[in-house]
């Protein structure tokens, strides 16, 4: 199964940084469907397959998870702790895209084993730079893990 | 009063009371050449009696027994009741056995039975007589003496018997335990008083806990010694108040203690509002700067899609957004590394001199190639006493300051080397830029001091402070030379390393 017809999840509750990410990924000529959820618990039902997200044909589970930390309800780092817990999606990769340079965050996120820590940059062209080295490092050399199938309360 | 009679010094003065003139002059005679310089007084009656005890000064008296107008009994009592101290000596050949008991009993001093050869056994027997009475009256004067000192010192002294009661004690001692009279004594508990220390402890005074007879506990400084009083044994005592001085200790103690306690508090509230700075500077960063983002991004987005289509004073507008928002988050970068240059704590540590101009240099790099700078390094071989990112940033700004402030069309020129001063390294930064007027120098390193407009030179004016905080917070100095027009020698002095070592 190819990355680039993979579902990417992105975590973010603010709405310039989702519409400045789209547009960086479009111009990064991303082919990936991409979700997008507000906040931590709205990112771990997606995930679970819960309830409105339980229809998997019309919300794939992701091959990578783009996480905001500092989000509404459950913070970026607990959606982590709570992915990492579960066997169907330990493996699932995450890149934490965040403007925290908090050393404690940092230090806490890879603890928690995220696979990637970036920090948003300010300058425009600097995102744009960022969203297509993430685009080719996942398209051009990353073999992506193989997920034993989705959760059970997803319902196979 | 005994006073009047009793003389201390000058010549001895002796009364003889005899009705019979040949005894007198007899007893005169023997007296006078045993005691050359003796003074005699001759009572013959009783009004001669009455005049003696009433007006004279003498120091003995020396009587018969039989005489017409009284005896010797009653000469000697009539003596005592006035001078009870004052000598008397019986020299008769008419008493008898009971006669001289009575009058021993009644306080005479000497018994001589009068006769021809007895006459010379006079002499001796007044300068006895004499001699111990001066003694009795030189104990009775130190006794006195000693007890209005004892009576009034202000420290109690007792002699007790050891392990049981206290047996005699000056009013002093009274006074502190709150007692009218030595008897009261018995129904406190004073065991600590009668119990001597073990010995080795005894010449040292120690502090002990009394209670008075109200009750109050009072503090002393007890010293304990052995004594005698013959062959018993006793403690003597010296007990002084020291219950004033203790609470002086105690309410300074006590201050002390609630003066750590005020400390730790303000500490603790200050930590509070440094955390609190901390996380506003944690929302400053996040929540200042993401609107900054999104400014950026979109008005770059119109840009690079639209750009094109639209009217150059749009397109102008747009730049100008992107730039105003570009220099803000330059900005709120500047304040967040300010603010926590002036709170973080700095790990303190030798840092390679030239490894961090060579890291400040290559970040920087961009810029210098933009602005088509020139670079001299020389002598930087040396460790100082810093912290690796404050350092950094100190540099950056520092560097980014010579960089900056050049005149239009002048390719910037920098030169740092480095120089040991005593026992730290100064690190100068050498440019070719406008240099700063001298009034202005003093303010240049204060947070947003401008000199220049921001068209002309742009700057946050937080980038020279950041230099200075770095620089102090890391226990050195800063320092500018400049000649307007001619360029600037900037400076930052920090400890060697090799020193710290030491």
């Amino acid at each position: 199964m190819s990355f680039a017809t993979q579902t990417v999840l992105l975590v973010e509750d603010n709405q310039n940084d989702v519409l400045l990410l789209q547009r960086a990924m479009r111009r990064a000529q991303w082919t990936n469907p991409v979700q997008v959820v507000e906040h931590g618990d709205a990112a771990i039902a997606y995930l679970a397959g819960d309830a409105p997200y339980d229809n998997r044909a019309r919300y794939p589970l992701p091959g990578l998870v783009l996480l905001d930390l500092k989000l509404p309800r459950r913070s970026g780092l607990e959606v982590l702790a709570w992915l990492r817990a579960q066997p169907a999606l330990r493996c699932l990769p995450v890149v934490v895209l965040t403007s925290s340079k908090e050393h404690r965050d940092v230090s806490q996120a890879y603890q928690l084993g995220v696979n990637s820590y970036l920090v948003k940059p300010g300058a425009p062209q600097d995102l744009q730079a960022l969203i297509t080295l993430v685009s080719s490092y996942w398209n051009a050399n990353e073999l992506p893990p193989i997920l034993p199938g989705p959760p059970s309360s997803a319902g196979t | 009063m005994a006073e009047a009679a009793n003389k201390v010094n000058g010549p001895l003065r002796l009364a003889i009371i005899d009705d019979n003139e040949d005894d007198r002059a007899l007893a005169t005679r023997q007296l006078e050449r045993a005691l050359p310089g003796v003074q005699i007084l001759v009572v013959t009656n009783a009004e001669e009696l009455e005049q003696l005890l009433d007006n004279d000064r003498f120091d003995l008296v020396i009587t018969d027994f039989q005489l017409r107008w009284s005896d010797g009994l009653a000469v000697l009592r009539g003596v005592k009741a006035r001078y009870p101290d004052l000598p008397v000596i019986m020299f008769t050949n008419t008493g008898n056995e009971e006669i001289a008991v009575e009058a021993m009993k009644a306080g005479l001093d000497d018994y001589i039975v009068k006769s021809r050869r007895s006459f010379a056994h006079l002499p001796p027997a007044v300068q006895a007589a004499h001699a111990r009475a001066e003694a009795r009256r030189r104990a009775a004067r130190l006794e006195t003496r000693l007890q209005t000192l004892l009576n009034r010192l202000n420290v109690g002294v007792y002699q007790a018997a050891p392990g049981g009661e206290v047996l005699e004690a000056n009013p002093a001692l009274l006074r502190l335990l709150g007692v009218a009279t030595p008897a009261a004594l018995a129904g406190l508990d004073l065991g600590v008083l009668t119990t001597l220390p073990p010995v080795g402890e005894q010449s040292e005074s120690r502090e002990v806990q009394l209670h008075r007879a109200d009750g109050r506990p009072i503090w002393v400084a007890l010293s304990q010694t052995p004594g005698h009083t013959g062959e018993t044994a006793r403690v003597d005592g010296l007990v002084e108040d020291i219950t004033a001085r203790r609470q002086a200790q105690e309410s300074l103690a006590a201050l002390n203690a609630t003066l750590e306690l005020r400390v730790r508090e303000r500490t603790a509230q200050l930590e509070a509002v440094s955390a609190d700075l901390e996380a506003y500077a944690a929302m400053a960063a996040h929540d200042l700067r993401e609107p900054l983002r999104a400014i950026q991004g979109f008005a770059a987005a119109v840009l690079e899609d639209d750009g094109a289509q639209l009217r150059p004073r749009s397109r102008l507008y747009l730049e100008r957004t992107l730039n105003v928002a570009h220099d803000m988050d330059a900005l709120v970068g500047d304040l967040l590394e300010y603010s926590r240059l002036g709170r973080a704590t700095l790990l303190l540590q030798p840092v390679e001199l030239a490894a961090a101009v060579n890291a400040a240099l290559s970040e920087l790099q961009p810029l210098l190639v933009a602005r088509g700078a020139l670079v001299q390094i020389n002598n930087l071989e040396a460790d100082v006493i810093a912290e690796r990112r404050a350092l950094q940033q100190v540099l950056l700004n520092l560097i980014r300051n010579a960089v900056t402030y050049v005149a239009p069309g002048t390719a910037p020129r920098l030169h740092l080397w480095a120089e040991r001063q005593d026992h730290r390294m100064r690190l100068w930064l050498a440019d070719n830029g406008i240099g700063i007027a001298s009034e202005d120098q003093g303010r240049v390193f204060e947070i947003f001091t401008r000199l220049h407009g921001e068209e002309t030179y742009p700057g946050t004016g937080v980038g020279l402070a950041i230099v200075r905080r770095g620089v102090e917070r890391m226990g050195g100095r800063v320092g500018v030379e400049s000649t307007p027009g001619r360029g600037s020698r900037f400076w930052i002095a920090l400890p060697l390393a090799e020193t710290y070592i030491q």
